[in-house]
């Protein structure tokens, strides 16, 4: 096993790894490993017996004396109700890096035993409130693509429209516009109509396109420039337009700066 | 040079902590009367009974303030953290879900201690070197009358000698960053296990590992050049398991 091979590990590990196995805390075939390799080596006996030199002096210190009693005296008024998440928050979850690496790449800690909230923290250890995107967000987008999707259909099919044999084309365009129109029914260049419709008729009411003058869908091979056309990039545009709004307050969100400064870690 | 650290080796056998009792179970105090287990004391203060929650005061408050006091490096500071700490774990009693106390409380008092680490970031008026040296010099608590085990045939030397190695060894220990120092109090003066000081710090267990490496190698350094110790005695290979005076 190369856990201790000084061609394959760094001094740092080698040093994580004989102070663990000082605790009694590494798992049996590795500490079996550590021993095998001190009886042979040097460099890392005298490490050991550097980091057993400290533990020894800090066993050393005594407990300090208690200046007095910290017993809650019983007329303290103590408010039972409240409780303080930050007493409870993990002061340090993460190990703190020398540079602070950029905020949208740390993770959000999992809630653990005692903070049933799961927190953020920034790269000197700070808390912050793991920060949820708005619920609209997602679905303004998927209305937002929803939306840019159906122009883009109605778009094609005005294009195509324009072509001879036609009226399989219309009449597709017609579903297409009347589907699109219950799902937006504001975004109308209708004039005549009662319904909230795009293209002016629904296909129950008969009279096909081309013989109505207005409230339909206006195209001849003169004007150039069908209403469906522009209708349809319309729609691709709104689309567009939700879709990048929610994307900006996803990432407006996430990038809130920490609320409150630290001394910096050495 | 080579007497004065062979014998500091000498007095450092000679000090050092006690056993933590293991107070999760039925437990007698010091008078011998009969008291109830820790998880049984946490139920009823969850309930209002203040005694109760006094009664795991009394057992865990040396605890407390000894972190406070290591993490701080003040003696008044540390007693407010402590008494802060402590009244704060009792308003969130209602929200422990189980497990060991000790941990559980020791992460309040760490919190509490960041707080005044965030404080002297913005008035950084006080400086470190004061808190090390105290106001007469005399370190953070160091001085002959508060050491708990006062040892009758020492000599007034040797005394000396064993105070100015404390405040030494305070003194680098707050030169440590916060999370090397807590790793290394919890472990070494406090003897908890990685497990334990992992629920304290809310990290995994590899991280408890390199903390802990990592302020001890950088201690080796501020105290070898404070030239305190010989890492003179290589301990046997065969040697594994932990030191005394940790877990309950």
């Amino acid at each position: 096993m190369e856990w201790m091979d000084h061609a394959r590990t760094t001094e740092d590990e080698r040093l994580e790894r004989l102070s663990a196995w000082l605790d009694g805390e590494l798992a049996a075939e590795e500490a079996a490993t550590v021993a095998a390799h001190l009886e042979t080596c040097d460099e890392c006996q005298s490490l050991l017996a550097e980091l057993h030199a400290v533990r020894a002096v800090l066993h050393s210190v005594p407990a300090p004396a208690l200046p007095r009693s910290f017993e809650l005296p019983d007329d303290l008024p103590i408010d039972m109700g409240e409780v303080p998440t930050s007493d409870l928050a993990a002061p340090f979850p993460f190990p703190l890096a020398l540079v602070p690496p950029l905020e949208e790449e740390l993770p959000p800690s999992a809630p653990d035993e005692w903070s049933a909230v799961a927190v953020a923290t920034d790269a000197r250890g700070m808390r912050q409130p793991a920060r949820r995107v708005p619920r609209w967000v997602p679905m303004a987008q998927a209305a937002g693509g929803l939306v840019a999707l159906l122009g883009l259909v109605l778009l094609l099919a005005s294009v195509v429209a324009n072509q001879p044999g036609v009226t399989t084309a219309s009449s597709a365009a017609n579903g297409a516009t009347s589907s699109a129109s219950v799902r937006n029914p504001n975004a109308s260049g209708n004039q005549g109509s009662h319904s909230p419709t795009l293209a002016p008729t629904l296909p129950p009411s008969a009279k096909q396109p081309q013989s109505q003058p207005h409230g339909t869908q206006t195209y001849s091979a003169t004007s150039g420039v069908p209403v469906a056309t522009i209708l349809g990039l319309a729609l691709i545009a709104l689309g567009v337009l939700f879709f990048v709004v929610g994307l900006l307050n996803r990432r407006r969100t996430r990038a809130a700066p920490p609320t409150a400064t630290a001394p910096p870690s050495r | 040079m080579r007497t004065r650290l062979v014998r500091y080796t000498w007095l450092s056998l000679s000090g050092g902590k006690g056993m933590d009792q293991d107070y999760t179970a039925h437990t007698h105090n010091a008078s011998g009367q009969a008291e109830p287990g820790d998880e049984e004391l946490v139920a009823r203060s969850q309930a209002g009974d203040r005694a109760a929650f006094n009664t795991l005061v009394r057992r865990y408050q040396g605890v407390a303030y000894a972190l406070a006091l290591r993490m701080v490096g003040d003696r008044e500071v540390a007693a407010d953290v402590t008494q802060e700490a402590l009244i704060a774990a009792f308003r969130a009693i209602g929200s422990f879900s189980g497990g060991a106390f000790r941990p559980w409380l020791l992460r309040i008092v760490t919190n509490r201690c960041m707080d005044v680490f965030r404080r002297r970031a913005r008035q950084p008026s006080v400086s470190l070197d004061a808190l090390i040296d105290g106001e007469d010099g005399q370190g953070t608590g160091a001085s002959p009358s508060i050491l708990s085990t006062s040892d009758d045939t020492w000599s007034p030397e040797d005394a000396a000698l064993r105070t100015e190695a404390i405040s030494a060894i305070e003194a680098a220990l707050l030169r440590l960053p916060e999370d090397q120092r807590l790793a290394v109090i919890l472990c070494d003066v406090q003897g908890l296990p990685y497990e334990e000081i992992a629920r304290v710090m809310g990290c995994p267990l590899g991280t408890v590992k390199s903390r802990v490496a990592r302020g001890r190698a950088t201690l080796r350094t501020f105290l070898r050049s404070a030239e305190l110790f010989t890492p003179a005695q290589r301990p046997s290979t065969g040697e594994s398991g932990r030191s005394p005076g940790n877990t309950s």
